[in-house]
């Protein structure tokens, strides 16, 4: 009964200490995805073959929501010309990188940890998104 | 005290945003509202899990699963894990910071968060705008940078530990 206490008493302390934070973090998405229309995010592209992939994961860094939103506008991006490539990279960065929920990630894992995580994942979905568009050339799927 | 600073900037936020953009400050509480109704049940399963995990798991436990003599196991869990978690990101924190006060290594954590981005139910959807192929190469990828990406940030982060 003791044992039941303890956990109970410690899991209301993760509630009160994460709660917050990502209320917080829903109000903030809220916000975001109100005021940015989804056409907006076709606006921004450049057609630089080298520029676009870097906005593409920035946009995705930054975006947030239900990951079938960043599908629907890749495939907009795609049919509008906008490089395989670019649309990739703001995939990737969509569901692993949050810029968002940073805020929330650094409370409540720790500074150094969100932090890492987060330039790891941006860095990183740049290169899968590389890594995909030469293996789709590869197997002649381009 | 500190975990109320972002909360109360937000509301701030929403303050300025009532006076100055009423419409907008509607369509983002209808948005609130809708986010938080499909979020609540899945915050309540994480508590569920965090209060389970504190009657049943000790620390010696997670060690041996979750921690540095998990050895391949613990990759393989933390792939699979990340890959069934459903719901945003956020709602995972707390979980996982119980788990790493227990013993959970770095990468494990960040290796999880990784394989966040392949969501099996949505899997048909993207079939469907992007092609099977691409959608395979992608998950493949994506499965397999997790463990580089999970290795990575221990490497940074504990390391930088250390050294403070």
């Amino acid at each position: 009964m003791n044992h039941i206490g303890k956990s109970a008493k410690r899991t209301l302390n993760a509630l009160n200490q994460s709660l917050p934070v990502v209320v917080g973090v829903i109000m903030a998405i809220s916000l975001l995805k109100t005021a940015v229309p989804e056409s907006f995010y076709s606006t921004i592209f450049t057609g630089n073959i080298l520029i676009d992939p870097f906005i593409g994961n920035l946009i995705g860094s930054i975006a947030a929501g239900n990951p079938i939103t960043s599908y629907i506008i890749g495939g907009e991006l795609i049919k509008q010309g906008v490089s395989l490539f670019a649309v990739t990279a703001f995939l990737l960065s969509w569901v692993t990188v949050g810029i968002i929920s940073l805020p929330a990630e650094m409370d409540i894992l720790g500074k150094k940890f969100a932090l890492t995580r987060n330039i790891i994942c941006f860095i990183v979905s740049f290169l899968v998104a590389i890594l995909t568009v030469i293996t789709l050339g590869i197997v002649g799927e381009l | 005290m500190r975990q109320y600073y972002f909360v109360v900037f937000m509301i701030a936020i929403y303050l300025v945003v009532y006076f100055t953009s009423p419409a907008l400050f509607h369509e983002s509480m209808l948005e609130n509202y809708s986010i938080f109704l499909r979020v609540i049940p899945i915050l309540a399963l994480v508590f569920v899990f965090i209060f389970l995990f504190n009657l049943f798991l000790k620390p010696d436990k997670i060690k041996k699963h979750l921690g540095k003599e998990a050895g391949m196991k613990g990759w393989v869990f933390s792939i699979v894990a990340g890959i069934l978690s459903t719901g945003p990101i956020y709602i995972w924190y707390p979980l996982l910071s119980d788990l790493k006060e227990k013993g959970m290594r770095t990468s494990f954590m960040s290796t999880f968060l990784y394989n966040r981005s392949v969501k099996l139910p949505l899997l048909p959807i993207m079939i469907y705008y992007f092609r099977f192929i691409y959608t395979l190469i992608l998950t493949v990828y994506i499965i397999l940078t997790s463990v580089i990406a999970g290795y990575l940030t221990e490497l940074i982060v504990d390391d930088e530990s250390k050294s403070n």
